[in-house]
């Protein structure tokens, strides 16, 4: 793997008594998108707040280009380093211009007054995000959508090398799985952004995700291309579920088919 | 496109324009108002040059020694409590939040009790003996709160509330246990923690001045902090913002601004809840408008008010509290309906 901008050794989370996960080993590149998966409770979103240094893991070091994490200030890690949050994460009354400027605040600090070229990068996402119209409207005017684009939307103003994204495809219809799907690998593949995301739906993993790192019972089971981790012999290990795998018609992909047991019933015309 | 984005600036210049003309002539109107009326004019000329031969000199008594001061409070306390109050909502994520949501009020009450019980006399900073110890007590009880809730760094929102609430029953308590025991200044007491600016002078003005001015100053300074906050913690702690300095810093100072106004005021109700909200409608969440706005908003409502209280038994004075709990508490009434429940 070439130039690893993050690297993490050893990692391991507890809480209280309760082991999340130990011993994790994972790189991540430039330009790449990796879906982390796993089971309820195998420590997705915690790995994900570790890297976004908001919770401290017990065991371990993250490396941010070859730098230890929790050494570099703050402030330049929210300049290399963005989260969006699976929920919440804004104020409703904010206007989604407001939201997005306050993404600049890494880079202007506190005090300074945002700068033409800080309205410059906000403008532009709002162009890139279908967001120019709703620039004046406060957030809770807006469908969850669209505010989940304002979240992403704002995390990008911090112009990271690195975007972690929890569960950013949660709630959403299909057409906005697809856009954020689509938004994600734009970022990976033509910015050089390193997206890393947490995911429910593996068949969403498989379509977007350039590797997939499987987390289940407090290991890292496996890391790779979709076709290497998304098996199902891992998947069953992992999920505790029969399933099966299909391909994909149209992409040499793998597909996850459940299999519940289904009673066939005749309802009376 | 970029230039568009400026626009709005005149628009709220014009909206901050409008509010402080408003509030001037508010101050104007109130200061002609009273058991002798004076038209705006007189009021004007005997602000501006009261030595002057034409200057109507019964109106430059009253309005100079008797009026001018207490309304100038009037409008300190209330720019004081509105600005802490839309920090403190801020912060909070709770728009039913007020400056003395984490005990400041209750603080303030023991303080001012025991310094009328024991009769002390110190005097600091031109603060009179109640002022100081309530201003102490206001800052003593945001600090036990603060140091109760603060585990391991953090002092998570939902443990600072539910400490102040439970600290604050405790003072109140206390305070009754004491007017239970001592009776001849029940009705001292009373009458303080109703809130009220009857006979407020000078002296009175210039110790809260200083505080209030430089407490809202500093929270305009964290304005930009104060908006991250509201986003929730995960968002400003990933905008590279130190949870805990933040939070102690907004803390501090609203909780100085409260003391500063406490003391000189007694408990004033819902000036603080209510203001910030009547801001947000006209300016928006932006904290770096809302402050500042909410201060103007604050100001205007308690000169009125307290306009209102000293004329509408006159010749009898009623305490400004009472009057802003009876009119506040509908529209906090109104919020709580309308919010439905605390957004977290």
């Amino acid at each position: 793997m070439s130039n690893p901008i993050l690297t993490i050794k050893q990692l391991g989370c507890r809480y209280g008594s309760r082991t999340v996960f130990e011993q994790l080993d994972l790189q991540a590149t430039k330009g790449e998108v990796l879906a982390l998966l796993g089971p309820n409770g195998a420590g997705k979103s915690t790995l994900l707040r570790c890297l976004a240094r908001l919770q401290r893991p017990q065991q371990g070091q993250i490396w941010l280009d070859g730098q230890p994490l929790w050494h570099i200030k703050p402030r330049l890690v929210a300049q290399q380093i963005a989260f969006a949050p699976q929920q919440a994460g804004l104020n409703p009354e904010l206007t989604v211009e407001q939201m997005l400027l306050l993404g600049r605040t890494p880079h202007r600090g506190w005090l300074l007054p945002m700068t033409k070229a800080d309205r410059a990068i906000v403008e532009e996402l709002l162009e890139r995000f279908n967001l120019a119209k709703y620039r004046r409207q406060s957030l809770a005017e807006l469908s969850g959508g669209e505010q989940r684009r304002v979240i992403i939307a704002r995390a990008l103003a911090q112009q990271p090398k690195m975007l972690l994204l929890d569960e950013p495809t949660a709630h959403l219809d299909l057409k906005y799985q697809l856009e954020i799907m689509q938004l994600v690998s734009d970022l990976a593949h033509n910015d050089g952004v390193c997206v890393i995301l947490t995911l429910h739906d593996l068949n969403q993993a498989s379509l977007c995700a350039d590797r997939i790192a499987l987390l289940a019972h407090g290991r890292l089971q496996a890391v790779g291309a979709p076709s290497a981790v998304l098996r199902s012999e891992l998947i069953e290990a992992a999920y505790e579920v029969p399933i099966q795998m299909i391909e994909h018609p149209n992409h040499n992909l793998p597909l996850v088919m459940l299999q519940p047991q289904r009673k066939e019933v005749a309802w009376p015309n | 496109m970029a230039r568009l984005i400026s626009k709005p600036y005149w628009r709220d210049l014009l909206a901050f324009g409008g509010l402080l003309g408003l509030l001037l002539l508010t101050m104007v109107l109130s200061l002609g108002i009273g058991a002798v009326q004076f038209s705006p004019s007189e009021v004007l000329q005997a602000i501006i040059q009261p030595q002057h031969s034409s200057t109507n000199s019964t109106a430059v008594t009253i309005v100079w020694d008797l009026r001018l001061a207490r309304m100038l409070l009037a409008a300190l306390i209330g720019a004081g409590l509105a600005s802490a109050g839309a920090a403190f909502q801020g912060l909070f994520q709770n728009p039913l939040a007020d400056p003395f949501a984490i005990g400041a009020s209750g603080g303030a009450a023991l303080g001012a009790t025991l310094a009328i019980v024991l009769q002390i006399q110190w005097q600091w900073l031109g603060f009179s003996a109640v002022a100081l110890c309530a201003f102490i007590g206001a800052l003593l009880a945001v600090g036990v709160v603060y140091t109760i809730a603060e585990v391991g760094g953090q002092a998570p929102r939902t443990a600072l509330l539910l400490a102040g609430a439970a600290l604050s029953t405790m003072l109140s308590a206390t305070v009754s246990l004491l007017l239970l025991m001592n009776e001849q200044p029940l009705y001292e007491v009373f009458a303080w923690l109703l809130g009220g600016l009857s006979g407020r002078s000078w002296d009175n003005l210039r110790s809260s001045l200083p505080f209030v001015v430089l407490g809202i100053a500093w929270l305009w300074l964290l304005a930009r902090r104060i908006d991250a906050l509201s986003c929730g913690d995960e968002v400003a702690q990933s905008l590279g913002l130190s949870l805990w300095r933040t939070r102690s810093a907004v803390i501090a100072a609203a909780s100085i601004t409260t003391a500063a106004t406490v003391a000189n005021g007694g408990i004033i109700g819902f000036v603080g809840l209510i203001a910030p909200h009547i801001a947000r409608l006209l300016f928006g969440a932006n904290h770096a408008r809302l402050i500042p706005a909410s201060g103007l908003v604050g100001a205007m409502l308690l000169v009125l008010a307290d306009t209102t209280a000293r004329t509408i038994a006159a010749p009898l004075e009623l305490p400004v509290g009472i009057l802003t709990a009876m009119l506040g508490g509908p529209f906090f009434l109104y919020l709580l309906k309308r919010s439905r429940g605390i957004r977290d």
